[in-house]
């Protein structure tokens, strides 16, 4: 059931990729299960009296969701009890709009209770644009 | 960053994790292990039940948390960061004892931020996350 794609482990190294296509439906599904009803993330008419583009926003806590399916996936369980996640929302994904949920090692450091992998986590929207940046650690217990 | 001042602290009512919040959450964000979903695939990854997906007491149990405890959340704050720590698996049939610190204070640009400080432990008392959510309040909060 768990099973870390990421075979590989050294600086540098790609992470095996998350793909995800946002569509309004997701969002207001996700906004009635998580009580995050937020007006800009479900009212279409609301945000295209207000915003240029008139779209409504994808929740960031789902973009943060997509990041922690990226650890999880690459890393496996230790992800559950050792996880770290700082991130910042950079910009905003819309529906229509597909993210490619990615990141590198950026380092690994031997602790007393196994290796800590740091990993600098990027969501990419098909034109190019980031919606979340941040760093993932994690600590691998000692084989 | 300055002067932070603890507006309120709340312990928020308890969430008791169920398999169908549990189903839901991981179908929305399309997470889709089946050791979120069934029982015996879940026993198959060595645990007695479902288990949830990290983000789920980090995003569900925090959103519901920081909101219904605080019971405000500035009208047009801007969520601009996040941080987690995820210290144990989350199973159904889990109780999730929140506490919320509300912090204010002004950035380095002067602006009003308000932080949630959520810590959230479980029913044997083991700390299962913890997590700050950073808002930008509106100039006039």
């Amino acid at each position: 059931m768990f099973y870390p794609l990421l075979k590989t482990i050294s600086p540098g190294g790609a992470l095996v990729p998350v793909v995800k296509m946002i569509s309004q439906e997701k969002m207001d599904r996700y906004g009635e299960v998580t009580g995050n009803g937020g007006i800009i993330h479900i009212d279409a008419e609301y945000c295209k009296e207000r915003y240029p583009h008139g779209k409504t926003y994808a929740h960031g806590q789902l973009m943060l969701a997509y990041m922690s399916e990226l650890m999880e996936l690459n890393f496996g369980l230790p992800w559950f009890t050792s996880g770290v996640m700082d991130v910042k929302y950079i910009g905003a994904a819309h529906p229509g709009d597909t993210v490619v949920v990615g990141g590198e090692v950026r380092e690994t450091n031997n602790l007393p209770d196994g290796l800590q992998v740091v990993c600098g986590c990027t969501i990419t929207k098909q034109d190019g644009g980031k919606t979340t940046v941040g760093t993932c650690s994690v600590l691998l217990p000692v084989q | 960053m300055k002067d932070r001042e603890i507006v309120r602290v709340d312990e928020a009512a308890p969430i008791i994790v169920t398999k169908a919040m549990i189903r839901s959450y991981a179908q929305c964000v399309e997470n889709l292990n089946p050791a979120y979903l069934s029982d015996e695939d879940a026993r198959e990854a060595g645990f007695a039940a479902i288990i949830a997906p990290a983000s789920f007491h980090g995003q569900y149990g925090y959103m519901r948390m920081a909101v219904g405890a605080s019971n405000w959340v500035a009208k047009g704050a801007l969520h601009t960061r996040q941080h987690f720590e995820f210290k144990q698996v989350v199973q159904s049939k889990d109780y999730l004892y929140p506490t919320v610190t509300s912090v204010r204070y002004k950035d380095k640009k002067d602006r009003p931020c308000l932080d949630y400080e959520v810590s959230i432990k479980n029913q044997r008392g083991e700390l299962v996350c913890t997590g700050v959510m950073s808002l930008l309040l509106s100039a006039n909060s």
